[in-house]
């Protein structure tokens, strides 16, 4: 596409979008949002059929003749019987096999990220930040006893500062969330002020 | 009605205009505030630094047009870098918008930079990640990759490709991401740990809280957080990108709603004052 009419479309739909913002809710922001989601449903559909399924059906089947291979297509095929009452069933074949191979990978390899985890917090409490960091740990799994009454004594105590270390992690996520949307904003009036009216550039 | 209450019941709208204007002022105009450099994006830096010429790496593209400001400034330098020493690159679009998103950024740089197409750098196209298509990668790469790059062409065809039979041959994976579950901690579950193949990784701000637990464990070697964390990196390789000429914006954004952030307290405060008193 033209580069200065892609621009223009560029500029077109982002003002479409904050439209929403900036006024109100309204037909032009309506247009951009379903244009939006019909572009990203069309182009994953495309992209997997054409980067991954295609291929793979004809290297593997076509050139190769891995014939079987067209025995996980059914299976695969099968989670669409949910769309026809009687056989509807049929989709809980593949979603068995998803789960039970999901769930072996997970057996077979979480544990080690998980211990490995809880090997790097063994630390020495030579520096401010280690220590700060042991206790976190410490308090934040003490908050979470749930067979035990942490509301009383000195588990209480224990549990309050997992709370508080609990609500500065929910703030710093929180304010990492911000400069994530600022970010995005940020990059809209670039590309308006910058790159389509040419200022400070 | 006091100002504070005032102020508790302003139309929206307006911290939208007013934050408008004070990112628009240093875009126009910079100011060239200082950017202080962070342990995560020095040794980010330095993973990519101990890399040799013709060494490979392994880029997945693991985010979407909804964090190209974030995530385009980590690619753009990191490939630039990368073409620079000589180290080659293949891209994964890990998530169906990556190889595309990622393509728009690496293309015109390998072009400015004559780096070919196959030889220096090939982009696989999007496969969905999966833990059996990772499991795949260890096994039979190729046949993970669905035998071809992003344009169709197979994999044998190219000299980059054409001797990669598992992933573990990679010399270093980046994975630039934004998505969850994150794509990097199914890359560490299934390839970094047990194949001990290293593994840096670039996210967003939002990201970043979910992804610096494994950087302080030691199992990242390198770890760029958003905007700031591409700013950093442009000025550690000295390659001028758009991250650094944001960074003005960002700062000027976030004192914004900080200010916001304690009149919104302070108006609370006083308003449940001037009820109580009443």
């Amino acid at each position: 596409m033209n580069a200065t009419v892609s621009m223009w479309l560029e500029l077109f739909f982002t003002i479409c979008i904050f439209s929403l913002l900036l006024y109100k809710d309204n037909k032009l922001f309506r247009f951009a949002e379903i244009v939006l989601v019909g572009i990203t449903a069309a182009n994953g559909i495309v992209m997997t059929f054409d980067n991954y399924i295609k291929p793979t059906i004809v290297t593997d089947i076509g050139v190769d003749h891995k014939f079987w291979y067209i025995i996980p297509i059914i299976m695969g095929l099968f989670m669409y019987t949910r769309f026809f009452g009687q056989i509807g069933w049929l989709s809980r074949i593949p979603m068995g096999l998803w789960l039970g191979v999901g769930a072996g990978y997970i057996l077979a390899r979480q544990p080690a990220v998980f211990f490995s985890q809880i090997r790097a917090s063994f630390l020495s409490l030579n520096t401010v930040n280690n220590v700060i960091f042991v206790v976190g740990i410490l308090s934040v799994i003490v908050y979470f006893f749930f067979t035990v009454d942490t509301g009383k004594g000195p588990l209480k105590v224990v549990s309050e500062v997992g709370k508080v270390f609990l609500l500065v992690t929910f703030g710093a996520a929180f304010a990492n969330t911000v400069a994530s949307r600022v970010s995005v904003l940020l990059g809209r009036m670039q590309f308006i002020l910058q790159d389509v009216f040419k200022l400070g550039v | 009605m006091s100002v504070w209450e005032k102020l508790q019941n302003l139309d929206p709208r307006w911290f939208y205009y007013i934050l408008l204007i004070v990112i628009s002022i240093p875009i126009v105009k910079p100011w060239g505030l200082p950017i202080k450099i962070g342990s995560q994006s020095e040794a980010f830096h330095e993973a990519i630094e101990a890399l040799n010429p013709n060494d490979v790496i392994f880029v997945v593209a693991g985010y979407r047009t909804d964090s190209i400001v974030e995530m385009d400034p980590q690619l753009a330098v990191l490939f630039r870098r990368a073409l620079e020493k000589d180290v080659k690159v293949v891209v994964w679009g890990a998530v169906d918008e990556g190889a595309m998103v990622a393509q728009r950024v690496i293309e015109p740089i390998a072009e400015e930079m004559g780096a070919v197409y196959g030889v220096h750098w090939i982009n696989l196209g999007y496969k969905p990640i999966s833990d059996a298509l990772l499991q795949k990668m260890i096994d039979d790469f190729p046949q993970a990759m669905a035998y071809t790059e992003m344009g169709g062409g197979r994999l044998d065809s190219y000299e980059i490709t054409r001797d990669i039979r598992t992933v573990t041959q990679f010399d270093l994976i980046v994975c630039l991401t934004n998505v969850t579950p994150s794509p990097a901690q199914s890359i560490l579950k299934m390839i970094t740990i047990p194949k001990s193949v290293p593994l840096a990784v670039g996210t967003t701000a939002m990201c970043l809280p979910e992804e610096m637990p494994y950087y302080s464990s030691g199992h990242y070697i390198g770890l760029l957080g958003g905007l700031r964390g591409a700013a950093e990196y442009e000025l550690l390789t000295g390659i001028a990108g758009s991250a650094i000429a944001a960074m003005d914006a960002q700062s000027a954004a976030h004192f914004l709603v900080i200010i916001l952030i304690i009149l919104g307290n302070l108006g609370y405060f006083f308003s449940k004052k001037e009820a109580k008193s009443r």
